[in-house]
């Protein structure tokens, strides 16, 4: 029988990709792939999925001792290579010893081909997060960045990146580097090399010395660092978006004119700050129990529209009342338009609000959101109402065990002593 | 293949329950089956509702499904179909059968020849059966895990079109999973 007289050719492309889409093996697609050009086309099309899965079946031969873990759920794996439309193609390293220069080969041999030409997402992920450790099986990153220049999005996790040769890649807009060891101290050759990105992701990325970022075009960062480095400096005027959590900094800088929401988590502010161009900042969270120093810098004077606040996992009531004065915070939650102050927070605020001495000053505060721990009541939270401006809406979220008495008499409480709130 | 038709002649079966006649592509066989059933069909339903007023005693022919293919997947239907008639309640309604009992049946149903499974995905994906199209296709993707090329083609019974060099090719970019 030919080829066109087969009849899987009966079965439109919709179908066999479907059909594709559920076959939860990258090494079986790799098969299916090999066996007809009909499978092939419609590799094209299946669905992009990610997988930790272990290769199986046909290419489990070349993975001795692989064992796919208990815990792995199966998920649609599909690796595409297109050379028409962006297709995404994950890349994860198996379970199981495999000698350290198989792995640099492996990338080496695929990046050499024309599949590696045509893609523009691609995302290579080590099943084991040591490999971040060993500098023998570091990625070869400037490979990809020759071979790749087509790429749009790029996700690395789990490596050891050197970055000795590493060419630019101006089409490159979305970067995500997790628990990576980089070899660029200073980031200058990230910066360099990938000039064009509009998202930038790095989470638990050793190996620097002062980092800084500067980069024209981006819009959103997430920045995960860990107590290393002793500066931190983002130059990006057009930042709107910037995660951060790191220790305790000497240095931070962030010239970013753009940004209006930052999410900042840090256990101490260091002696030179300078956030004096962040004019456009309405959002902000903070995750910290440093509050003297972090609410004059980036509170006060600020127009600053919603406001979280977190206390770190260790902090005590009475850490809290040693970091803030009551009424000083209740003036300032009473400037906010909309506040939520998160359960950690929300728990250790009782003494806090106990010791307050008064309320009696204009409010702004619109929407609040307070959590109320088991088994508690909320008679200690009176004084935060009492700094709700008229028609506030307020939030109060109680543990799932608290018993339906205590929660209806928190609402009769309030609806009787403060009629305006909603 | 002639279609079971009841003696009512009006449109329902002996109980009362509408019914809907569905036509071959090749005019050879005529099935009269429950509202229910047939509104599986998302096609059927969109045709329905297209003709309106319009429809007529005829049935309703499908132009891509041949008879022994609309026989099979009108058993699957039957079986699958809610209890009760009503169009919202096709959609709503558990089907009459225990989940046991569909299951068995499934896995009855797809024991066919290669050539019944492609009509019956076929017929499925233009009929959009959201359960039968995928069983059908599930039950191909489970045919072809842990198999090699050559395997592959051997149970699906395709034959390789590939030049040795373009074998090379796609070999060598899916080096990495062999």
């Amino acid at each position: 029988m030919s080829a066109s007289g087969d009849p899987l050719y009966a079965l439109s492309a919709a179908v066999l990709a479907d059909v594709l889409g559920r076959v939860a093996d990258a090494g079986d697609i790799a098969a299916c792939r090999l066996a007809s050009r009909a499978l092939l086309a419609a590799s094209y099309l299946c669905p992009p999925a990610s997988t930790s899965a272990p290769p199986t079946g046909a290419a489990a031969g070349a993975r001795a001792g692989a064992v796919p873990p208990r815990s792995a759920r199966p998920l649609r794996t599909s690796p595409r290579f297109s050379g028409v439309t962006s297709g995404p193609c994950r890349l994860t390293r198996p379970m199981g010893r495999v000698p350290p220069m198989t792995r640099c080969a492996e990338v080496a041999a695929w990046a050499a081909t024309s599949a590696a030409a045509v893609l523009r997402e691609l995302e290579i992920a080590d099943y084991w997060p040591q490999a971040c450790w060993r500098k023998a099986e570091a990625l070869p990153l400037p490979l990809i960045s020759h071979y790749c220049q087509n790429l749009v999005k790029l996700g690395l996790k789990n490596a050891w990146l050197s970055v000795e040769g590493l060419k630019k890649m101006p089409d490159l807009i979305h970067l995500t580097l997790e628990f990576i060891r980089l070899d660029d101290e200073d980031l200058n050759q990230l910066n360099e090399c990938f000039p064009c990105l509009h998202t930038l992701n790095l989470i638990g990325v050793g190996g620097l010395k002062d980092p800084k970022i500067h980069l024209l075009h981006v819009k959103a960062c997430r920045w995960e660092v860990s107590n290393v480095p002793r500066s931190l400096v983002v130059h990006a005027p057009d930042l709107v978006f910037l995660e951060l959590k790191c220790i305790r900094p000497d240095t931070l800088i962030l010239d970013s004119p753009s940004l209006s929401t930052l999410k900042l988590t840090i256990d101490k502010l260091g002696a030179t700050v300078r956030v004096d161009g962040l004019l456009r900042l309405t959002n902000l969270r903070i995750e910290s129990l440093d509050f003297s120093s972090l609410f004059p810098v980036f509170i006060d004077n600020r127009g600053i529209r919603t406001l979280e606040l977190e206390l770190p996992e260790s902090a005590s009531q009475y850490e809290l009342l040693e970091a803030v004065n009551p009424d000083y915070l209740l003036r300032m939650l009473a400037s906010i338009s909309e506040v939520k102050l998160a359960p950690r927070f929300s728990c250790e605020l009782k003494l806090c609000l106990a010791l307050c001495k008064g309320s009696q000053f204009g409010s702004c505060l619109k929407k609040l959101l307070i959590h109320v721990p088991q088994p508690g009541s909320c008679s200690h939270l009176l004084p935060l109402f009492e700094i709700c401006a008229p028609l506030c809406e307020v939030t109060v979220l109680f543990h799932a065990e608290s018993a339906d008495a205590v929660r209806q008499g928190a609402i009769s409480v309030c609806m009787q002593n403060f009629p305006d709130i909603r | 293949m002639a279609a079971a038709a009841d003696s009512s002649g009006d449109g329902g079966t002996s109980s009362g329950e509408k019914t809907i006649v569905l036509v071959s592509s090749d005019n050879s066989a005529r099935f009269e089956v429950r509202e229910a059933a047939a509104l599986l069909s998302q096609t059927v339903r969109r045709m329905i509702d297209e003709a309106g007023a319009d429809a007529s005693g005829d049935g309703i022919t499908l132009p891509d499904v041949d008879a022994k293919t609309l026989a099979k997947v009108l058993e699957y239907c039957n079986k699958h179909a809610p209890a009760s008639s009503s169009s919202s309640a096709a959609e709503a309604a558990p089907p009459a059968e225990g989940e046991e009992d569909l299951e068995r049946f499934d896995r009855e149903f797809v024991r066919v020849d290669m050539g019944t499974l492609y009509s019956l995905v076929t017929a499925a994906s233009y009929l959009k059966i959201e359960g039968l199209l995928n069983l059908t296709c599930q039950t191909i993707a489970d045919m072809i895990k842990g198999k090699t090329p050559e395997q592959i083609r051997k149970t699906l019974g395709i034959t390789s079109e590939f030049t040795p060099e373009e074998e090379d090719e796609v070999r060598r970019e899916n080096a990495w999973a062999f």
